[in-house]
């Protein structure tokens, strides 16, 4: 178990923040004076958002709903142009059960205005949301997300590893963990039909796959799969596709595949296990796929460092590249770069990625927390892969 | 960084059933490779130069055998690997 913050469906936070969501480019300038503000709020800003069509439109709508109701979200202000844009979400998200207000700036008039009225808000929501109390929370609730950026050498052999022994840990004890970046797993993607439970997810898996490539090619990229491994890649001792790709997947560790999720689509892990969520593979974007579908912590492995963090999501940096952890990047939460200097081993330093783990859903903050330095990007359909 | 009772280890087995191991720095052959993995320490004679990153045989490998890493085949062996050899492109089909 783990001290958590109750929600009303059932769910349950490591954090209890006062969301501050801008719904237009427009207000973005707004929204983060008003999270400026007030303590204990974080930014979700948005850079489209209007006149958005058909799988665009619909992406958005999933990514910022299911933002608000992210379990670490205590409370959600919507900042926007007009009554219209306000309705569309903040109904949903109230039946939801989720506590929600508007800060509408064609009501409020004026720049100051709307930022001195939302500032209010945003206070008193945030004063309103403390009064929830930490209490203990079966495991079966946390949903971790996996990502890795940066990678260099010691990703594939070290951290990545090191962190699919967390994964275990964390799904042996009863939590769930989701993969992501489906440009990753090209290469992988028949062995890791092969861990499916079942021929419905095993095929979900493929597809997840085939589409990434069709979007790839309407496009304009004929086959993302040619110079994969790139010739720096080979260079640096990866002779296959699916050398590269297990190195990827091996951070999610080693339990069978329960499900395939669309991007921004709620993660029910029912049963609790490995899942795995199809996203775009740069960062930012796949976490707040991640933090849309409502994992409440991230485990982020980087070979040489790597800044990506999402706003609602506790996002821990780890590395087992020697070089990093010495001289490197100073938002490293975790180091397991001892494995490679051959002090411990990859099941140990598991367990202290683990320890960390449990520990931040316990109310221990991350560098990137500390820093305020998280990137919400809502992706736009065959734009990344 | 490296704490002075830390061994002296040149290669990583990440799985149990790997027959290869990842080398953390270049390999001079005829270097006693310490190979680190999870069940006991092993070690093997580099038969050829092998650059950090890259993967060393640890048992031999017959033609058309599976190369095993991370507990997964990565590819097959396109020729005889015997123990030691540097295994690459070289000697591995997709």
């Amino acid at each position: 178990m783990f001290y958590g913050f109750p929600r009303s469906n059932g769910s349950a936070g490591i954090r209890n923040t006062v969301g501050i969501i801008s719904l237009m480019d427009n207000v973005n300038g707004i929204a983060r004076r008003i999270a400026e503000n007030v303590c204990g709020t974080e930014l979700v800003t948005d850079l489209f958002g209007r006149k958005l069509i058909g799988l665009n439109h619909e992406m958005r709508l999933k990514a910022i709903h299911g933002m608000a109701m992210n379990p670490n979200i205590g409370g959600v202000i919507l900042v926007t142009l007009h009554d219209v844009s306000a309705e569309t979400f903040a109904g949903p998200i109230a039946a939801a059960g989720k506590d929600v207000e508007t800060v509408v700036y064609q009501d409020i008039g004026g720049t100051l205005r709307t930022i001195e009225r939302g500032t209010y808000i945003a206070a008193k929501m945030a004063k309103k949301v403390s009064g929830v109390q930490r209490s203990e929370q079966p495991l079966s609730s946390l949903i971790m997300g996996v990502e890795c950026g940066g990678s260099d050498f010691s990703s594939g052999i070290a951290g990545n590893p090191a962190l699919g022994h967390a994964a275990d840990l964390l799904m042996e004890a009863g939590g769930s963990v989701v993969l992501s970046e489906t440009a990753e797993i090209i290469g992988a993607e028949h062995r890791m039909a092969g861990r499916a439970v079942n021929n419905k997810v095993a095929t979900d898996i493929i597809n997840a796959v085939n589409e990434m490539e069709e979007l790839a090619r309407q496009a304009g990229v004929p086959d993302i799969r040619r110079g994969n491994p790139s010739a720096d890649n080979i260079n640096g001792g990866l002779t296959t596709l699916a050398e590269k790709s297990l190195g990827a997947v091996r951070k999610g560790g080693s339990k069978p595949l329960q499900g395939v999720f669309g991007y921004c689509e709620p993660i029910n892990p029912n049963p609790p296990g490995f899942y795995f969520m199809s996203t775009p593979s740069p960062a930012c974007e796949s976490m707040t796929g991640l933090a849309a579908g409502g994992a409440q912590i991230i485990g982020f492995n980087t070979g040489l460092g790597q800044p990506s963090a999402h706003p609602f999501v506790p996002t821990i940096k780890i590395s087992g590249n020697p070089a990093t952890a010495e001289n490197g990047p100073d938002d490293l939460d975790v180091s397991v770069s001892d494995i490679l200097t051959g002090e411990i081993s990859i099941e140990e330093g598991g367990q202290r990625i683990y320890d960390e783990i449990i520990a931040v859903a316990n109310g221990k903050v991350t560098f990137t927390e500390l820093f305020g330095t998280g990137q919400s990007t809502i992706s736009i359909a065959g734009a990344s892969f | 960084m490296t704490s002075s009772k830390a061994p002296i280890i040149h290669a990583i087995k990440i799985s149990q059933n790997d027959n290869v191991a990842t080398c953390l720095r270049e390999i001079d052959a005829g270097t006693l490779v310490s190979v680190k993995s999870s069940e006991k320490k092993l070690s093997v004679t580099a038969v050829d130069l092998i650059p950090r990153g890259h993967k060393i045989a640890l048992g031999d490998i017959a033609m058309g055998e599976a190369i095993f890493k991370y507990g997964e085949v990565i590819g097959r062996a396109s020729s005889w690997i015997g123990i030691g050899c540097h295994v690459h492109s070289q000697n591995i089909v997709d």
